[in-house]
């Protein structure tokens, strides 16, 4: 059973006001925060893997995130920099940053954005598959803190970290 | 009925073990554990089933969980303090065998088994937990002696049980859960009794209504606030620790999250972040030479090597392929940060946290303070994360251990 994304956000909110966060310095910024929209997060076979809830301020800036699994646990919680969440990009803005690293005259063309975690839960990116000639090349990865690629279809080798 | 001469230890009276049965579920509701939505409205009934253990003493009540008098459910309750915990399983839905009807056949069956014997008594037995029997003792002559045995049969399918010991392989084999389980930590389980026993009079002290027969929607609130565990305890909930500087006198946190600088180098900026917590400064690209990293990454063994080096050897690393939570806390609490590895990922740890008290069915949580160089920036004060991370909820795949050389610099 996969929770719905509103059952995932009542459990982000609770993890907020009574998780194991709670006191730690670092996470300061949490308190009064609110949990957003859930964003569903998939493997790089595209399958559904968990839910990511994004921790906001008042105003509206993602102070971290709740990692929900589809059992409803809460399996962790991430105090983040201010800017720097996956979560702060939607898949337009995601698409807009990747537009620079595809070569369109050379004829590929850009896929959908997924966010995906590229290697364990935790790792997470929006991954754009690249297509030239017809057939999936590369893949590129947008993070807040910029963008990195592999040829399509590779995974990470878990024996490096 | 089987004889046992010795006294049943710290036995346990129904009426409390109800009270235990009641409060357990009720905190479940107010918690929020699945599956417990509707269970402040809920009966318990008074009467238990008394389940035997081999030994012949009381060892678990059942209470049937009744809801508009339909059962839903059943709770299995110690019948004494040596077994710890008050309440042992709390099992959802109606019981799917009838105790009177199993009790007949199996009597049925035996008689016919054996019709010169004399059937001396008929009792529910845990037999082997959580397998409930029918144990039948019968008497019979043989050469003017009179002799005893009992027959033991499983209530769901009323197999004979034929195997003997906790010391058999898994299966239908039998033995006494007080002989091979309770009474071995009787101490221990006697003070999580006490615990628990003190917990109970906390609850009814704040609000004695909270052991009333069953509430109905309008009493949700108040019953909820009486339950809610922070507003309950008289002891910590939660243990924990973090990593600290100067851990003698007045200590503060003292652990700096770091992001990696480039997507690969998640190694290498736990390297920094743990270098750094030691006192060896160095940037990402000296630790990533020193690491062996390349364009996919870092081995372990690179990062053993690079602990090393970059300490010269003053410090000394050891990978251990075998992660497990209490290693890790053994080394928070000897204030030293761990590299904490899980499949193509490498985060540094500097806390622990454990709940002390888990609601029933559920294990005590547990949690690892995370350090995490992902999200990944080139500036390295920017990206990262500080991640309180359920431990039986990620795949862990090893630890580096990075501690003061006992033996002098080489």
């Amino acid at each position: 059973m996969f929770i719905d994304a509103g059952r995932a956000r009542e459990v982000a909110r609770r993890e907020i006001a009574g998780g194991p966060a709670v006191g730690d310095p670092a996470f300061a910024a949490w308190q009064g925060a609110e949990p957003g929209e859930p964003l569903l997060v998939r493997d790089l076979a595209g399958r559904p893997a968990y839910w990511l809830v994004p921790v906001l301020r008042g105003e509206g800036s993602i102070v971290g995130t709740v990692r929900v699994l589809p059992d409803g646990r809460p399996a962790a919680a991430a105090a983040l920099r201010e800017g720097t969440a996956v979560a702060a990009l939607d898949a337009a803005e995601a698409a807009r940053r990747a537009e620079r690293e595809i070569d369109r005259e050379a004829g590929e063309t850009a896929g959908t954005p997924d966010l995906v975690h590229d290697g364990p839960p935790g790792r997470e990116a929006w991954r754009i598959e690249v297509t030239w000639r017809g057939r999936p090349s590369r893949w590129l990865f947008v993070t807040p803190g910029g963008i990195y690629e592999r040829p399509a279809g590779e995974a990470r080798d878990e024996n490096l970290e | 009925m089987a004889e046992n001469d010795r006294e049943r230890p710290a036995p346990v009276d129904p009426d409390r073990a109800r009270e235990h049965a009641l409060l357990a579920i009720r905190r479940d509701w107010a918690g929020g554990v699945p599956g417990f939505g509707h269970w402040h409205a809920v009966e318990i009934d008074p009467k238990p089933l008394v389940l035997h253990d081999l030994n012949g003493w009381p060892l678990f009540y059942e209470f049937t969980v009744l809801h508009r008098d339909k059962a839903v459910g059943s709770i299995k309750t110690s019948a004494s303090q040596v077994l710890g915990s008050p309440v042992v399983a709390v099992q959802m839905g109606p019981r799917r065998w009838d105790p009177d009807r199993a009790t007949k056949e199996v009597v049925e069956t035996v008689r016919r088994r054996s019709p010169n014997a004399e059937i001396l008594g008929a009792e529910l037995v845990c037999y082997s937990y959580p397998k409930i029997g029918i144990r039948v003792d019968l008497g019979h002559r043989e050469g003017g002696e009179e002799k005893r045995r009992s027959l033991i049969f499983d209530v769901a399918d009323l197999t004979p049980v034929e195997r003997f010991g906790a010391d058999e392989l898994e299966g239908l084999t039998a033995y006494s859960f007080y002989e091979e389980v309770a009474l071995p930590r009787a101490e221990k389980n006697l003070r999580r009794w006490e615990v628990s026993d003190r917990e109970l009079e906390v609850v009814r002290s704040r609000d004695r209504e909270v052991f009333s027969s069953a509430f109905v929607d309008s009493d949700v609130a108040r019953l909820r606030r009486a339950l809610t565990p922070e507003s309950l305890y008289a002891f910590e909930l939660y243990s924990s620790r973090v990593l600290k500087y100067g851990p003698r006198c007045t200590p503060h946190d003292c652990f700096m999250l770091y992001a990696q600088q480039t997507n690969v180098y998640c190694a290498v900026a736990t390297g920094q972040m743990i270098l750094d917590f030691y006192r060896w400064p160095y940037t990402q690209d000296q630790i990533a030479t020193a690491m062996g990293t390349d364009s996919g990454g870092t081995s372990n063994p690179g990062q053993v090597a690079g602990y090393e080096s970059l300490t010269r050897n003053c410090m000394d690393a050891t990978y251990d392929a075998s992660a497990d939570w209490t290693e890790a806390k053994a080394e928070i609490d000897a204030n030293r940060p761990v590299k904490s590895g899980i499949p193509g990922h490498a985060r540094a740890c500097a806390g622990w946290k454990r709940q002390n008290i888990s609601f029933i069915g559920q294990p005590a949580k547990r949690w690892l303070q995370i350090y995490d160089p992902w999200p990944w920036n080139a500036d390295l004060c920017q990206g990262g994360a500080v991640v309180w991370e359920d431990w039986d909820a990620v795949m862990h795949t090893n630890f580096i251990y990075v501690r003061h050389r006992a033996t002098s610099c080489s």
